[in-house]
């Protein structure tokens, strides 16, 4: 018992932190690939306008969203 | 004998069955405004033949995109504006220097991350909140969140009733306001949001209502 509370009050609040911050970013890398996904389907709605350039937006918002994910995950 | 009169007879007999596409293409629509608008106008006249959509038929010509007008973004933009300085107002209000400076810096960027996020998703509800008119319906397509779109469309011949309303004041200065059309379609209105020149679309949307009543009595229904 007396471990258990020892482990429980040596815990770093600033790794806890880290973990909500990575859950945060995890939940928002989900919604850059939703993103990419609504782009694709509503590029194929009505295609000709940017369709192109729509994309490939839509695909570096997910990538940077995942670098600072990565970024953070190793530097935080 | 006049020359006129000979080539008259000279010609070949019309055939009797114009196909729909053939009417349509003499059809000059005197209507229609000219060609006019890029990818990011509030308004397209007969855009290029690049441009389509889902359900688009061969046949089916598209003359009219229409968005909300540019105006309508302004909220938006100057709101995430703000947001984009906001961090700097944390160098005469450190509420965060009890944090580790990683931990500062994580801040400014998730608060970029999210404002990328708002940006992004209010530009896409704009770009893809569009109304299609066609020479045979019109199509709404409702971009109404990330995660839902809503498509429904109307053939011409449906329509009932075409009324607009200018939106206050910026409406009136700007010239934008709602082109609602009433249906007997399976969608019974369809509501064109804050476009630009509303009385010019309704107009449009009657004429070719005549057209297609013009069509069926001639029998060139398609």
């Amino acid at each position: 018992m007396e471990q258990f509370l020892a482990t429980f009050l040596n815990i770093n609040i600033w790794q806890v932190a880290k973990v909500f911050v990575l859950l945060g970013l995890g939940v928002y890398l989900v919604f850059a690939f939703i993103v990419v996904r609504q782009v694709r389907l509503m590029t194929e709605v009505v295609s000709g306008i940017l369709t192109s350039s729509l994309r490939l937006l839509a695909q570096l918002f997910f990538l940077f969203a995942l670098a600072v994910f990565i970024f953070t995950w190793l530097f935080l | 004998m006049p020359e006129l009169y000979s080539a008259k007879t000279a010609r070949k007999p019309a055939s009797k069955t114009v196909s729909s596409s053939q009417a349509k293409t003499s059809n000059k629509r005197d209507f229609l405004p000219h060609r006019q608008g890029n990818s990011f106008s509030s308004l397209l006249v007969l855009p290029s033949q690049k441009v389509r959509f889902e359900t688009q038929e061969p046949e089916e010509e598209i003359l009219m995109i229409l968005r909300a007008h540019w105006v309508t973004n302004l909220s938006w933009v100057l709101t995430a504006l703000l947001l984009f300085w906001a961090p700097l107002l944390l160098r005469f209000f450190p509420l965060l220097v009890s944090f580790p400076t990683r931990f500062q810096l994580m801040f400014v960027v998730v608060w970029y991350l999210v404002l990328l996020m708002y940006v992004f998703e209010r530009f896409l509800s704009w770009f893809f909140n569009l109304s299609i008119i066609t020479d045979e319906r019109i199509v709404d397509v409702d971009f109404l969140n990330l995660t839902t779109k809503k498509v429904s469309d109307a053939d011409i011949d449906k329509i009932q009733d075409v009324s607009f309303t200018h939106n206050g004041a910026v409406g009136t200065v700007f010239n934008f306001g709602d082109v609602s059309v009433q249906t007997a379609a399976e969608v019974p209105e369809f509501v064109f949001e804050k476009v630009p020149s509303p009385s010019s679309v309704a107009n449009i949307l009657q004429r070719l209502r005549t057209e297609e009543k013009v069509e069926a009595l001639e029998g060139r229904v398609r």
